[in-house]
């Protein structure tokens, strides 16, 4: 988003979501916009619409600028997307929602966009949406089931599992019981700061590590089926 | 205000009712007024680590079922200490016999009139230790450097968790230095990684501790105890929380290693 247009819009399933350039000043572009609403009324008037910000960081005053003008326009705003957080705490400070969102991400929700467009690394995105991450460490007797992929900042203690169709990724010690892919999926992976796990299944495939210190192998891991069964690589390349 | 401490661990065994009762003396010692009971209903042994098992006449079931006009009926005292009190277990019922509510309200009142109960807990999850939990403000909870201790007092330390108060800190009880060094025992790190909380104490495994308990005399009393000087250290950090835990030296340092061929049982 650089050469801009200080305001472009894109009709998604979310609703229009406007998104105003970063560059210039928020006052302009906001002039734009208005200009924009004003030439297309009809299109404007009764949809929801959110506002992208990309990373501006947007002050007080500039706040009460949009809500002047949305309310003279009589547009509802659903909510700001924003990378920066100065901007989300502000917004949210004023009863507006705010979600994060990356540079560009209207324009990557468009239902316009061209196939050649869809960014690189959309076809390696793992196929549950939902992800629940917990921050806290799971004790013995404790259990975790879910049906998407489960991230735990915190340790897995010897005693607790944890149950997920996605994949799992302990931001901690893995001691527990971890079973990713548990609908079946073998492409499921499990990963761990401290790999240690009593027992680790994926899909169907069950691995037990030996439980002596010696074998204790240092750094991040991941584990995922390969050939019919468990393997273990270390963390990151490829 | 006094506090209302659990001392508890998941695993039997551990020394949690010897931890009761030396952290009770203990804290007598130092002129505190003191409430030990024993919420093992059912297989009460409080009583006899303390040696007052001849003198008891009411115990803490009686006093739940209003036998007794005041709970001070059925406190006993303690033979060398004029502020250390004991409210027994009773031996002839089960863990049923008293509920949550009922140590909730008792618990109030001691906290009027104490300034530390303690209460011993039984072992397990199920009703005796959702009894004792019920009225407390703290935990401590007594474990042993060995797998299934750490196991269970993990599952019990998730239990307390869900309540958010408890302070639930750890003794690490009947802790052996040299096996430790032979790598044959967890260490106070291994347990430290598990189980995540402050160490209030460790205590080493000592044969005067056998003796105490047939004695009937806290160890905490004999002079030669290491265990009883490990409890005067968790006594004095219980009551001022900046008193250093004991120290036990797991690394090298030729001042630490000729310290320790000195003083060769020291820890």
């Amino acid at each position: 988003m650089s050469d801009k247009e200080p305001v472009s819009f894109n009709v998604t399933r979310l609703g229009i979501i406007v998104s105003i350039s970063e560059e210039g000043s928020f006052s302009d572009n906001l002039v734009a916009l208005k200009e924009k609403v004003l030439s297309n009324t009809k299109f404007f008037t009764g949809s929801p619409m959110s506002l992208d910000l990309g990373w501006r960081e947007i002050t007080s005053d500039d706040l009460v600028l949009l809500s002047g003008l949305l309310k003279e326009q009589r547009i509802q705003l659903q909510g700001i997307i924003s990378s920066s957080l100065v901007t989300r705490k502000l917004a949210e400070g004023r009863g507006i929602k705010a979600i994060i969102g990356r540079l560009g991400l209207s324009e990557h929700y468009s239902r316009k966009a061209k196939v050649e467009e869809i960014p690189e690394h959309e076809k390696h995105a793992v196929p549950q949406e939902d992800t629940l991450m917990l921050r806290k460490t799971l004790r013995a007797g404790q259990k975790v089931i879910y049906q998407g992929n489960v991230v735990i900042q915190g340790d897995v203690n010897p005693g607790s599992e944890i149950i997920a169709d996605g994949d799992i990724i302990v931001l901690g010690a893995l001691r527990g019981i971890a079973h990713a892919g548990a609908s079946g999926r073998e492409d499921a992976a499990v990963i761990a700061l401290v790999y240690e796990p009593m027992q680790l299944r994926i899909a169907h495939y069950i691995s037990i590590t030996g439980s002596s210190k010696p074998n204790r192998k240092k750094g991040a891991l991941t584990a995922r089926v390969e050939n019919g069964k468990i393997l273990l690589q270390p963390c990151g390349g490829s | 205000m006094g506090k209302v401490y659990v001392v508890t661990s998941g695993k039997g065994g551990v020394g949690k009712t010897t931890a009761t009762a030396n952290i009770g003396a203990g804290l007598a010692q130092k002129g505190k007024k003191v409430c030990v009971i024993d919420a093992d209903i059912g297989l009460r042994n409080l009583d006899l680590i303390m040696g007052l098992e001849n003198r008891i006449v009411y115990n803490v079931v009686d006093v739940l079922e209003g036998k007794c006009r005041n709970y001070r009926q059925a406190l006993v005292k303690d033979k060398r200490s004029n502020n250390l009190f004991l409210l027994a277990a009773d031996q002839t019922r089960e863990k049923d016999a008293i509920k949550p509510d009922q140590m909730k309200r008792l618990c109030s009142t001691l906290r009027e009139d104490f300034d530390y109960t303690l209460i011993d807990c039984p072992a397990g999850i199920e009703q005796g230790f959702k009894n004792a939990i019920a009225g407390c403000d703290e935990a401590i909870i007594v474990t042993n450097p060995e797998v299934s201790a750490i196991r269970d007092a993990d599952r019990i330390i998730g239990l307390l968790e869900a309540e958010e108060k408890f302070n639930p800190r750890i003794v690490l009880n009947r802790y052996k230095k040299d096996m430790v060094k032979r790598n044959q025992m967890l260490s106070i790190k291994d347990v430290q990684d598990i189980l995540g909380l402050e160490i209030l104490g460790i205590v080493p495994e000592d044969e005067r501790i056998l003796k105490a308990s047939n004695k009937g005399e806290p160890a905490i009393f004999d002079r030669n105890s290491r265990a009883g000087l490990a409890y005067k250290r968790i006594v004095s950090r219980i009551v001022d929380p900046t008193y250093p835990a004991l120290n036990i030296s797991e690394e090298g340092g030729i001042f630490r290693r000729l310290k320790n061929f000195l003083s060769k049982d020291e820890v």
